[in-house]
């Protein structure tokens, strides 16, 4: 029994650890955070549904293949984590700080660790 | 032969032109310049010749906050064999760093890169904390994803391996 529970506190404490700290691609808005690679209804209905990511692709003014890939890499169900990593890590500085202020021109910070 | 000439002209050329896309290891850290806290500015370049460190975190991170104290006393430690440790906050503020740096007492130089230009843009980084180890010749040899303990005899290895020129 006590080896459960000493297994149990050290793995919600690794939790607690990694949680924030994954090599992973947030997203900010109205003091809740979204992982991007999620496939959760809230990072859906927020950032997808809302037209946001439509809006927010069209401003950053990349080129289409690229801003195609972002919509797909976030937005569709069959979504694969690592391809969108590699899609944002392939990009340029440029394309980068392109996509990001579109981000932030659209109300939304990236990033940025809250509420772990 | 001045035709293979022309073609390696322009291919260097353009190897050199070439957009840098996130940080891959082994190959040149990209430079920056930001603002510490004590108002000077910190350059990548300026500390060729010396293992750096650059930790990049912010004060809402708790892993983050957890690993400073080990990594100060790497700092301590370590800075006389030439290891120099940079740590870049993401906050959108100075004051709940400045807070924090005075609160645990961090002697190695911190500084601000609130819009992420560093972090995101330049180095394509995800997740906190996230550690990356630039070697003497300035080639990025390691990313840390995630906190870790700098005070760990297998950290220390690698870093004294690193400081010894592996």
């Amino acid at each position: 029994m006590h080896s459960w529970l000493r297994f149990g506190v050290i793995a919600v404490a690794a939790l607690g650890i990694t949680g924030c700290s994954s090599g992973n691609f947030l997203v900010y808005k109205d003091s809740k955070h979204f992982y991007v690679t999620s496939t959760g209804p809230e990072l859906k209905r927020i950032l997808c549904d809302s037209g946001d990511m439509e809006k927010i692709a069209k401003d950053s003014k990349l080129p289409d293949p690229l801003q195609k890939d972002l919509k797909d890499g976030i937005c569709n169900s069959n979504k694969v984590k690592e391809r969108l990593m590699a899609t944002l890590e392939g990009m340029t500085k440029e394309q980068r700080t392109a996509l990001k202020t579109a981000f932030q021109q659209n109300g939304y910070d990236i990033n940025v660790v809250a509420n772990c | 032969m001045r035709r293979m000439l022309s073609f390696f002209l322009v291919a260097a050329i353009l190897a050199t032109a070439l957009p840098c896309a996130a940080i891959r290891l082994n190959t040149p850290a990209p430079d920056f310049t930001l603002k510490d806290l004590q108002g000077g500015r910190q350059t990548l370049s300026a500390y060729k010749g010396k293992l750096v460190l650059l930790n990049f975190w912010s004060t809402t991170c708790p892993p983050c906050v957890q690993e400073l104290p080990s990594l100060n006393d790497l700092h301590k430690e370590q800075k006389q064999a030439g290891l120099v440790v940079l740590g870049i906050a993401l906050d959108p503020t100075e004051k709940p760093v400045r807070e924090l740096v005075g609160k645990l007492r961090l002697e190695f130089p911190v500084m601000l890169d609130s819009n992420k230009d560093v972090y995101f843009d330049s180095y394509g980084l995800f997740g906190q904390p996230v550690s990356v180890i630039v070697d003497r010749n300035g080639l990025v040899r390691e990313k840390i994803i995630g906190a870790v303990d700098w005070n760990s005899p297998q950290i220390r290895a690698k870093i004294n391996s690193y400081l010894k020129g592996r």
